[in-house]
């Protein structure tokens, strides 16, 4: 919203050097974001009041003329016109240099006859011609925007900051704010007398609850000329476009006031005016050209004025094409109403017209503003033409609403603020502010006033607020929270999920990746999780992003497959929240029934090979416990993973429970997500299968004084004789052989086809003496035994 | 016979030749090897000096004497000068190959890392976990009842709508807790907190949240927030600065000026919008703060009677205060980061600037 501050010097008087600047800070700070100021005449920069003094025929452009103005103190500027300027002798002169003529392309020495176009006056002067300045009474060389008002400045306001205050919505209601943080007083809006003969036709509400009060005012001896000059200047420099005076007239009050209101032309009126809901087969033409058909309404809950020939106008957002004012409007019907926030807010958005009328009823007006409102009109229309009579009024106000009263103790204005503030100071702010204020026994009894009893004001909370921001929360003191402290805040769950993240990072070597909740059907797909029940979205971003995800491994999928276009060695992690929409009962809302959302962590590491990437993921999770402080992981063969190589892929126990599956992505979801060239491990974890340790569990267990001897052997066994075999066999060959140590798998040359060759290390002791020669060779032949007779191994190496 | 004087003086002097000559042969040595060699052929079983000791045995007691130092000198002074060289040996001998190149550059550690967001939000929980904070973490799927109606929203406020919340498929027909959505904020999640805690308690709650909004370079359909909210007995509305002072002086690394101006919320009473001082002019007036020196960085206030009410606290009993802040701007704002979809985009030529 735009507001003038020369229109607020209507209602206060504001100090004379009070900088722009200032007051839109203190507006900002108290009120309402002040977004912007700016100069009304900016654009007029360098236009003046110019006298005409000489016409000649422009020697360089058959028909056009060469005029010199004067433009004061005998300087003399010529100019270009393109026809004749018709009598014309004083005229808006834009001089050499000005923006106006920079824009235009204009000569270097020359000045220009500006037309309303040239510098956005369109509706204030006759377009197409030069702007004629006869009619005002100032001399030569006149700033054109002090002659018709533009020396002003302009507050442009936040509209969101504005959304719980209808009473702003005006200039009215701003300069009541102005009047409060300056202490200034305000003056009255004109009151107006009404006849007591009501308009001549019936009026009828259908239904109170959408169209809280309807007045209609029936004026005779109108005509839609021109409204007053410094009128339409107003309306202008607010960014409103003048019509004519009746329309300019509704405008104007409604800038001024934040009350909508609309004339319709009472000869066009047929039988009774009703506030009804829209039939189902009506089409309404409106004031735009728009025509709105029943297939663009909500439901029927479209709200319109009809008369007994159909609809007249949209409740609230825009007025027809039928009834409205024309060229020969000779009586009118004013229509001041209020009308409920929601339908409006629905209706125009139904119809795609939000308009300033509808915005302003979309923040629920009091319906006790018509009455300063319609006083406003009928005092401007009589300024305008004195010849104009108010013949018939109908008010149907079907129930007034009550007056809201807040009580609150001082005591409790201080404790909220900090610092106790006398009673004067409160009760005086509240009282510029229109609040009715007695004081009772260190008690305010406080009157809320009607503009601001909307459901804005209603507790003492919303008093303190007043007191608040108009004594200036940056006047009160810092007061620093006293707290008891009782105990220590630990969670362990947060630390294992930050232990385990940063886990990730820095030992995993990969980077935290975060992806949308909603997953690409693609990579569902792909992941093999197409089948599972999985919640969705209403009005998802895209239709193949409807489904929210079950499992961290699509959107993982993506991000590798993303990636994998620019590099082929990388690792990825994210952790978050998955969604499987199955009633969970540990919710304590006994009537909300969220689906299960456990949290997980999962990762990607990608590289050129599958076996490598795989121990590397096995390890950094065998690794993890330790780390991180859970309990330790384990792994067995039964996974079921859709996504995974069934060869290639293990489930991830956590105290015999499965919480994982690590394992290497199939060649089936590499080729539906399109990821070529490298291979990828994947593994999700989750994370509340973990069980974070309450506080660090190492067991100490007493050195031995004796040495250990390291042994390493090399056996060739059958390509498929799996490692767990071959350690348990030597593990179990001997008490004194202690942790047997994966050093190495070889295939290659020396070792045949079909077989694979492993070198291990053996570490043998014992804790009450140190082993002879002899006594390690028979352990290690012990193991070496079974390994022949076990899974036929040949002992290469010993 | 030679006199037994004769023969002391000829091995004496046997004696010093063979010392000279062996410390000239250390001396000379190239490698252990040869020293070790020395060492041998003097010092050894059958050395040279042996030789000389064993005709110890043939002279008188005197000759023996005066011999017998003067051998135990000659080893003395031959062993500390073989220590000395093989240790000279030891030191020079260098693991490292002779063209041995240090401006090769060093190995890669594996180069993984955090999210940029989260590295803030572990910041600012380390900066609130001081504080004796608390840290939440809601579910994302919540209900309507949390997200609006615990939170003093109108029925027909407009954030309900389907252009800005995510409502779940099959719960058009629902209200209330029995129809779900993606979370809009974080602060109907808040009211659950309190629902399970006993006042006081102050907790911060870092989480993204979910809104259906077209996007661009600045907007994003999720986004993280930080809130933070303290729940005393007395707690004056000023007492809220600490919050604010703290999430920002952590994120900058250095005091930020704030004010409080009048705001509006459903959730607040009164509301704030908190302004930063512009970290880019500090005051003076920039582009990025269009020339104001403030920028607006949060919403915070005291929760709205209702919502303590909603949260199953009594509000005459216990006051409070609420910030929100959204961590992907503060991020932006920090790093100068121009374009807030690339924190979901995961790019990692974007994700691997961030330390």
């Amino acid at each position: 919203m735009i507001v003038s501050i020369e229109w607020l010097h209507d209602y206060l008087r504001l100090p004379a050097e009070l900088p722009a600047a200032t007051l839109a800070h203190d507006l900002t700070m108290s009120t309402v974001e002040v977004e912007g100021v700016s100069d009304a005449g900016e654009a007029l920069r360098g236009v003046v009041v110019g006298e005409v003094v000489a016409v000649a025929p422009d020697p360089a452009a058959p028909g056009r003329s060469v005029v010199e103005c004067r433009v004061g103190e005998g300087r003399i500027v010529p100019a270009r016109w393109g026809e004749s300027l018709a009598g014309l002798s004083r005229v808006a002169v834009a001089l050499p240099g000005a923006g106006a003529v920079r824009d235009a392309g204009g000569e270097q020495g020359m000045g220009m006859i500006c037309a309303p176009e040239q510098l956005g006056l369109e509706g204030l002067f006759a377009s197409g011609r030069p702007i004629d300045l006869s009619a005002f009474d100032a001399p030569a060389g006149t700033a054109l925007s002090r002659v018709i008002g533009f020396d002003d400045v302009l507050l442009e306001i936040d509209n969101k900051s504005l959304t719980n205050r209808p009473d702003l919505w005006g200039h009215y209601g701003i300069a009541r704010e102005l009047a409060a943080i300056y202490q200034l007083p305000l003056e009255g809006l004109p009151g107006s007398a009404l006849p007591r003969a009501p308009i001549g036709m019936p009026v009828e509400i259908d239904d109170p609850e959408r169209c809280r009060r309807y007045t209609a005012t029936r004026i005779a001896g109108v005509a839609a000329g021109e409204a007053p000059f410094w009128l339409r200047s107003r309306l202008k420099r607010v960014g409103q476009r003048p019509v004519n005076l009746l329309v300019d007239l509704t405008n104007y009050v409604m800038l001024a006031t934040g009350q909508p209101s609309h004339a319709f032309d009472a000869a066009e009126l047929r039988g009774s005016i009703r506030v009804r809901r829209a039939l189902p087969d009506e089409t309404i033409h409106l004031l735009d050209d728009r025509i709105v058909r029943p297939e663009d309404r909500v439901g029927d809950a479209t709200l319109v004025i009809a008369d007994d020939a159909g609809p007249l106008a949209l409740a609230g957002v825009m007025g027809g094409k039928r009834g409205s004012i024309v060229p020969d409007t000779r009586e009118m019907v004013l229509e001041m109403a209020n009308f409920e926030p929601i339908g409006v807010r629905r209706t125009a958005a139904a119809v795609g017209a939000r308009t300033d009328s509808s915005t302003r009823f979309e923040k629920g007006l009091t319906p006790l503003q018509i009455d300063p409102a319609l006083g406003l009109f009928l005092h401007l229309l009589r300024q305008a033409l004195p010849g104009a009579e108010v013949v018939g009024h109908t008010d149907v106000f079907p129930r007034r609403p009550e007056p809201v009263g807040v009580r609150v103790p001082l005591a409790f204005i201080d404790k909220k603020l900090g610092s106790p503030l006398p009673e004067e100071v409160v009760s005086g702010i509240l009282r510029r502010l229109g609040f009715g204020v007695r004081v009772e026994d260190q008690v305010l009894a406080i009157e809320v006033p009607a503009w601001r009893a909307t459901g804005d004001v209603s507790i003492p909370e919303d008093i303190v607020e007043e007191v608040g921001r108009l004594y200036g929360y940056e006047k009160l003191a810092f007061v620093a929270p006293r707290v008891r402290l009782t105990r220590a805040v630990v969670r362990p769950r947060n630390r294992m999920e930050r232990r385990l993240k940063e886990y990730f990072a820095s030992r995993g070597g990969m980077r935290e990746v975060v992806t949308y909740p909603w997953v690409d059907d693609l990579y569902l797909t792909a992941a093999g999780l197409d089948d599972v029940p999985m919640a969705a979205l209403h009005t998802p971003p895209a239709p193949s992003r409807r489904r929210l995800r079950p499992s961290l491994i699509p959107g993982l999928i993506e991000v590798v497959a993303d990636n994998a276009r620019l590099v082929q060695t990388f690792g990825v992690f994210e952790s978050g929240r998955v969604f499987q929409p199955e009633r969970d009962l540990t919710e304590a809302e006994a009537s909300e029934h969220l689906p299960r959302q456990p949290k997980r962590v999962a990762g990607a590491l990608v590289g050129p090979d599958a076996s490598a990437l795989f121990f590397r993921a096995k390890g950094l999770l065998a690794d993890l416990a330790r780390e991180v402080q859970v309990e330790p992981l384990t792994f067995s063969d039964a996974a079921d993973a859709r996504w995974a190589e069934p060869r290639g892929c293990l489930s991830i126990l956590s105290d015999g429970r499965p919480v994982g599956v690590v394992g290497v992505l199939a060649p089936r979801a590499l080729r539906i997500a399109r990821i070529r060239g490298p291979q990828t491990v994947m593994f999700e974890l989750d994370m509340d299968g973990l069980t974070p340790l309450s506080s660090r569990t190492n067991r100490y267990a007493p050195l031995s004084a004796f040495p250990e001897v390291e042994y390493d052997l090399s056996v060739l066994v059958d390509s498929s004789t799996r490692w767990e075999r071959v350690r348990s066999l030597i593990s179990g060959a001997s008490e004194l052989i202690g942790p047997v140590e994966f050093l190495e798998e070889y295939h290659g040359e020396q070792v045949p086809a079909g077989k694979k060759s492993l070198t291990v290390r053996l570490r043998l002791g014992a804790m009450d003496r140190t082993l002879t020669a002899q006594e390690i060779e028979a352990a290690v032949a012990a193991a070496t035994d079974r390994l022949e007779t076990e899974v036929r191994a040949e002992i290469r190496r010993r | 016979m030679p006199d037994s004087q004769d023969v002391v003086r000829g091995l004496l002097s046997t004696l010093d030749t063979l010392g000279r000559s062996a410390l000239a042969r250390v001396a000379d040595a190239a490698s252990g090897d040869e020293l070790e060699q020395v060492r041998q052929s003097v010092l050894g079983r059958n050395g040279s000096l042996g030789m000389v000791v064993k005709q110890l045995r043939d002279l008188d007691e005197a000759g023996r004497r005066v011999v017998g130092e003067k051998a135990n000198g000659v080893k003395a002074a031959l062993t500390t000068a073989i220590e000395a060289r093989a240790e000279a040996f030891l030191d020079a001998a260098s693991a490292l190959p002779a063209d041995f190149d240090t401006t090769r550059p060093g190995e890669a550690s594996a180069a993984g890392g955090l999210h940029p967001i989260t590295q803030m939000m572990y910041d600012l929980n380390d900066a609130f976990t001081s504080l004796n904070f608390d840290i939440y973490d809601g579910p994302e799927i919540t209900s309507e009842y949390f997200a609006f109606d615990s939170l003093n929203f109108p029925t027909d406020h407009p954030a309900r709508d389907s252009m800005d919340t995510y409502w779940l498929d099959s719960y058009e027909d629902r209200r209330g807790a029995d129809r779900l959505c993606l979370r809009p904020h974080l602060t109907g999640e808040s009211v659950r907190y309190m629902r399970s805690a006993e006042p006081p308690f102050r907790f911060v709650y870092p989480g993204r949240v979910y809104r259906n909004e077209s996007t661009d370079a600045g907007h994003e359909r999720a986004f993280f927030q930080y809130e933070a909210l303290i729940v005393e007995r007395d707690l004056p509305f000023t007492a809220g600065r600490l919050l604010v002072n703290t999430i920002l002086d952590t994120v900058f690394g250095r005091h930020v000026e704030i004010r409080l101006r009048a705001g509006f919320f459903p959730f607040v009473e009164p509301g704030f919008e908190i302004d930063m001082q512009c970290q880019v002019c500090l005051g003076a007036g920039c582009r990025l703060c269009k020339h104001v020196g403030w920028l607006e960085i949060m919403p915070g206030g005291p929760p709205h009677p209702n919502v303590l009410r909603a949260a199953g606290i009594d509000p005459a009993e216990w006051e409070g205060f609420y910030i929100n802040i959204g961590l992907d701007r503060l991020v932006m704002m920090r790093y100068g980061v121009d374009d807030v979809r690339l924190f979901h985009g995961g790019d990692l030529r974007f994700l691997n600037q961030f330390k």
